[in-house]
């Protein structure tokens, strides 16, 4: 380390000299001072960004003394705005990614640019653009770099944040859902149905129940497929204990994670205390809290809590549509990592995630594009609907995913957890602001652009949803969400066979466009079923052909009961043994499914952009941990 | 201090805590061409042999009852085969064959026997055998009594031994990698034999008693009830299943579809008289269990080998779940099987006994010593089964045996085992 240590150069001296007249100045002590030294050489990290990342001082503290060190003066952008006419947009990249932006013309015309560096690469590129004696230099904090840029380019970025994907390839944005030919095969559709039915009820019954018996019968398979494939050890396994601990975090790449929020002041401190508990170098977490222009509830409690000076945060502004894909991809703007991670307010990652997934990468082939983590309930005791709801969520992560991803089928990526190559994101336009599932569109966008989801074996922990309208809310989103995905990339059939191939195309109708028509159909089937077993003789007996009685039986006891026993084999995995039972239940769960999904259908028609907001930190578990957080004054 | 709420430590889903060793990965050295030219010497012999006693039996006219009730479809005989619901099935199908008789149904069971001593010789060569050692082992075992009437008789033991077979191994890969998909493996295993044969009730409720063995991450009675639950539930869909489709296509009560699935095993009121075993047992579970493991180890040395073993090696009781379940499922199942005054009689269990032997040499491996040892131990085994094959007290078995030596039809010469002495009627 010492060695490390004498061979710094000028900047690194600078640094230096910065981190000790913090500790003359009693900002931060000794002992800070050493750690510091100790992490920057263990991170291979500016020790200024350690300083920050640590939170051992504030941003401004820190820049303020690197200033008067650097002997440049020291400028505070929000009471001294950089004049518009010098910024040029097509520098906007490198403004973010240098930290630096050009504040004011001297007399003389040089340019003086507001900076957190005044290391070679800023250097570099300010001789470049403005020539040796072109410019010169002062010093500002890098949340108002961030701040001044964001407050510049925000009409720019706003739009682009709106209307990216749609600009760029309207076929693939849910702006508009339902295209011409859609509209006239399902009005063609339902009048054949309906004329059928008038004149040929027989037949047209026996074909109605022929194709219901198929999509029943091969969603089933699908399932039985991707569980059976999910249930094998080898598929869990991706990275193991040993292979994270050999990673050098020198090495470790800049981890962008957004955290987009809104009206959720109340769980700040858990996800503060949880992004602290992350087991990565915290001079390399390019943390940001993407909050909604207007909530100042949640943008106070982040100040007061401190969090300006550790994680910077993005104000997305206001307007149509307000959705979280429209404020990741605002946000997606100023990201600087490679690699970009999405959490909601309350999750609680596994400490290693991050590792885990730089891990995975790089044991990955460069078309993996994105990595998701697992998710699952931390308090799915709650009641009857958290506890469903876990089983659900462990089936999805632990069988569905993996079985996906074995195939290489597209796979609907979870909302949250999702690990990013930040380069490939912004290639493909990123999410859909349109899109209420905006994380399953991405994952068949991925897939059709030529990249692969892979699965890692790390566990985000969030806050199930266990009160009914709320659950409802959410859920009738999440579908309504899958309706829009279908119908956007069944616009051209034929261009997604062509991009998914055989088993991608057929995977993607059977998981994400069977599952809401099944949910709309099964009421009626129920009801049918209930209807036929009060009758004294079955009148379908006579009229449907053995074969597809066969089938209906199959889907019926078989298929359903199938269906049941994954739910039991999920808590089985997960070793939640005392939800074993509650697999039983899972019928009762599947009607409020069906519920939520009227819900959906309702809304795709008249508010097909509309995002409807799950509450957060309601649950016991959460409530709890908040106020052991509080007790130890928000630094669990 | 840390607040977090992650309800346990960062352990991956389903990840066991000891090393995985998928035994049903083949080796390179299979892939050799001598490899591939034993495997296809032994198949071919096999098939002959099958081949010459199936022509034998077929010249003799001798023809296995149930799968003759089963052939011609007769109501009134068709509940003695109602609970074997999957060989009805595969009945059904081959009768779709226009031309098809029923002695293609010994075919069948003979090319299934034969694929599966082929699948066996390649575990065996897998497990370090040597050729002549593994060519030896299942020539040996393909004569044996038991297995060749199983094979020509076109009847469910064979298919019910093959299921069996895989769920030992199933059981075995359970134990060895211990992930979830290995107990759902045992679990539609297990739905798929109780499908093909009735009696495998009998052997479900013994094998419940081994999970805990098998699955070392059990410490909890939640985590084995929940255990016994992913082992359970397909059974209980398949018999679910099949209960309501009897019900919406016969209109029949659900008294007489039990009736009706447990014929096989208690047999019709008027076959009661025929049902030796159970006049020899008395419906005793203890002197079931007694006899049949004293057949096994007379019929089957190797089988009674595994117990010893047990005994001797410490690897063997540190992983005992494949020993244990050869040893004890065929055992208990098939004398809880005569326990409640059913007319199964052993047969059925010796030949899952074997099997369960089978499976257990196939997935371990042997010093030299020890495998001969095996060698000479079957070949005993097989040549006292020729010999002793009356004792085994089934009617029609010992009809088969005495249709091969004395080959003037089958039911006439068919003499009480000497066993029925010790009987009580």
């Amino acid at each position: 380390m010492e060695d490390a240590v004498s061979c710094v150069s000028s900047h690194d001296q600078l640094e230096l000299a910065t981190l000790g007249r913090l500790t003359r100045q009693g900002i931060i002590t000794d002992e800070d001072f050493r750690n510091v030294r100790e992490r920057g050489w263990r991170w291979g990290s500016s020790l200024i960004d350690v300083t920050i990342g640590l939170g051992l001082a504030r941003a401004w503290d820190v820049y303020g003394a690197y200033a008067a060190e650097a002997e440049v003066p020291f400028v505070d952008l929000h009471q001294s705005p950089a004049e518009r006419m010098i910024i040029e947009v097509d520098q906007r990249e490198n403004y973010i990614r240098l930290e630096l932006l050009p504040w004011r013309r001297e007399r003389g015309g040089r340019i003086v640019l507001a900076t957190t560096r005044l290391a070679p690469p800023q250097r570099e590129w300010a001789e470049k653009r403005y020539g040796a004696d072109g410019y010169s230099m002062v010093v500002t904090s890098k949340f108002d770099v961030l701040w001044e840029i964001q407050r510049v380019f925000l009409e720019i970025d706003d739009e682009e944040a709106r209307e990216g994907l749609f600009l760029r390839n309207p076929r693939k944005s849910a702006k508009s859902h339902v295209s011409r030919w859609q509209l006239l095969g399902f009005y063609l559709g339902t009048s054949a149905l309906l004329l059928g039915w008038a004149f040929a009820p027989k037949w047209t019954t026996i074909l109605v129940f022929w194709i219901l018996g198929i999509v029943y019968l091969s969603s089933f398979l699908f399932r039985f497929v991707l569980t059976w494939i999910g249930a094998k050890r080898s598929v869990d396994i991706q990275v193991s204990d040993d292979e994270v601990a050999a990673l050098d975090e020198r090495d470790l790449p800049v981890f962008t994670v957004l955290v987009p929020m809104f009206r959720e002041a109340g769980v700040l401190p858990l996800l503060m205390a949880s992004l602290r508990r992350l087991d990565y170098p915290a001079s390399k977490l390019d943390i940001k809290l993407v909050l909604e222009e207007g909530d100042d509830e949640t943008i106070e409690a982040a100040k007061r809590l401190g969090a300006a000076s550790t994680v910077e945060i993005i104000r997305v502004p206001k307007g149509h549509p307000q959705t979280k894909p429209k404020a990741c991809n605002y946000a997606l703007r100023f990201a600087r990592g490679d690699i970009l991670a999405i959490y909601d307010a309350e999750d609680q990652p596994e400490a290693d995630q991050l590792k885990k997934v730089v891990a995975c990468f790089r044991k990955s082939p460069p078309s993996v594009g994105c990595i998701q983590a697992r998710l699952n309930y931390f308090n799915f005791t709650d009641n009857f609907l958290t506890r469903m709801f876990t089983l659900e969520y462990s089936q999805w992560f632990d069988f569905l995913l993996p079985g996906l991803h074995f195939l290489r089928v597209p796979i609907p990526l979870g909302g949250t957890s999702n690990h990013f190559r930040t380069s490939i994101l912004r290639d493909l336009g990123a999410w859909d602001p349109y899109n209420v599932t905006e994380d399953a569109d991405l994952g068949v966008r991925l897939t059709q652009a030529g990249y692969t989801v892979g699965i890692v074996n790390s566990t985000t922990f969030e806050e199930a949803n266990g009160h009914l309208f709320s659950w409802i809310k959410q859920r009738s989103r999440w579908i309504k969400g899958y309706m829009q995905t279908w119908l956007v990339h069944m616009r051209d059939p034929v261009a997604l066979y062509r991009s998914l191939g055989h088993v991608g195309f057929w995977g993607f109708q059977l998981f994400i466009g069977a599952p809401p028509l099944m949910l709309l159909i099964n009421p009626i089937l129920w009801l049918t079923t209930v209807w036929l077993a009060v009758q004294p003789v079955d009148p379908l007996k006579d009229l449907l052909p053995p074969v597809v009685q066969y089938i209906s039986l199959f889907d019926l006891m078989i298929g359903n009961l199938m269906l049941v026993y994954f739910g039991i084999v999920s808590a089985f995995k997960r070793r939640y043994h005392e939800l074993t039972i509650f697999g039983l239940l899972n019928p009762l769960y599947w009607v409020l499914h069906s519920i939520a999904s009227y819900k959906a259908l309702w809304q795709l028609m008249l508010s097909p952009h509309f995002w409807e907001k799950t509450e957060h930190g309601k649950s016991a578990a959460t409530k709890k941990a908040l106020a052991a957080v509080a007790r130890e004054g928000g630094r669990a | 201090m840390t607040i977090s709420l992650i309800p346990y430590s960062p352990t991956a889903p389903g990840e066991s805590s000891r090393t995985a060793h998928d035994y049903i990965q083949e080796p390179d050295r299979l892939r050799r061409p001598t490899d591939l030219v034993v495997s296809g010497v032994v198949g071919v012999s096999v098939s002959v042999f099958l081949a010459i006693i199936l022509n034998l039996n077929y010249f003799d006219g001798f023809q296995p009852q149930l799968l003759m009730k089963m052939w011609n479809g007769d109501e009134s005989l068709i509940g003695d085969a109602f609970g074997e619901w999957g060989p009805a099935v595969v009945v059904a199908a081959i009768k779709l064959i226009p031309g098809s008789q029923s002695v293609w149904m010994g075919l069948l069971s003979s090319s299934l026997t034969m694929a599966l001593i082929v699948i066996f010789l390649r575990y065996l060569l897998a497990f370090g055998w040597t050729y002549w050692e593994s060519c030896l082992f299942t020539l040996v075992l393909a004569c044996h009594p038991l297995v060749v009437a199983a094979s020509v008789s076109g009847s469910a033991s064979i298919l019910s031994a093959f299921t069996f077979m895989a769920l030992i191994l199933s059981v075995d890969r359970l134990e060895s990698v211990g992930d979830v998909q290995s107990q759902m493996q045992v679990g539609l295993l297990l739905a798929l034999l109780i499908l093909v044969d009735a009696d495998a009730i009998h052997y479900a409720m013994a094998l419940f008693l081994l999970v805990p063995i098998c699955y070392r991450d059990i410490d909890h009675w939640r985590s084995y009830v929940s255990a016994v639950m992913v082992v359970i539930f397909p059974p209980l869909i398949g018999l679910a299943t099949v209960a309501y489709i009897y019900t919406v296509f016969t209109d029949q009560s659900w008294e007489m579809l039990l009736r009706r699935w447990a014929s096989p095993m208690h047999g019709a009121t008027e076959m009661l008289p025929l049902a030796d075993w159970l006049h020899l047992t008395g419906g005793s579970f203890i002197k079931s269990f007694i006899l049949i493991t004293g057949l096994t180890a007379v019929m089957m040395p190797a089988w009674a080998a595994i117990l010893w073993r047990l005994a001797r090696s410490r690897f063997e009781r540190q992983v005992p779940g494949t020993a244990l379940a050869a040893l004890l499922v065929p055992t208990i199942g098939g004398a809880s099987a005569t326990f409640f005054w059913h007319a199964s009689g052993c047969a059925p269990a010796l030949i899952k006994a074997i099997a369960g032997m089978a499976v257990w040499v196939g997935t371990s491996r042997f010093p030299t010593r020890v495998r001969r040892s095996l060698l000479v131990l079957c070949a005993i085994g097989t040549l006292v089964s020729w010999l002793l094959f009356p004792l085994i007290g089934d009617r029609e078995m010992v009809a088969w045996w005495e249709s091969l030596f004395h080959p003037v039809g089958p039911v006439e010469h068919w003499t009480p085992s000497p066993l029925m002495t010790y009987g009580r009627f």
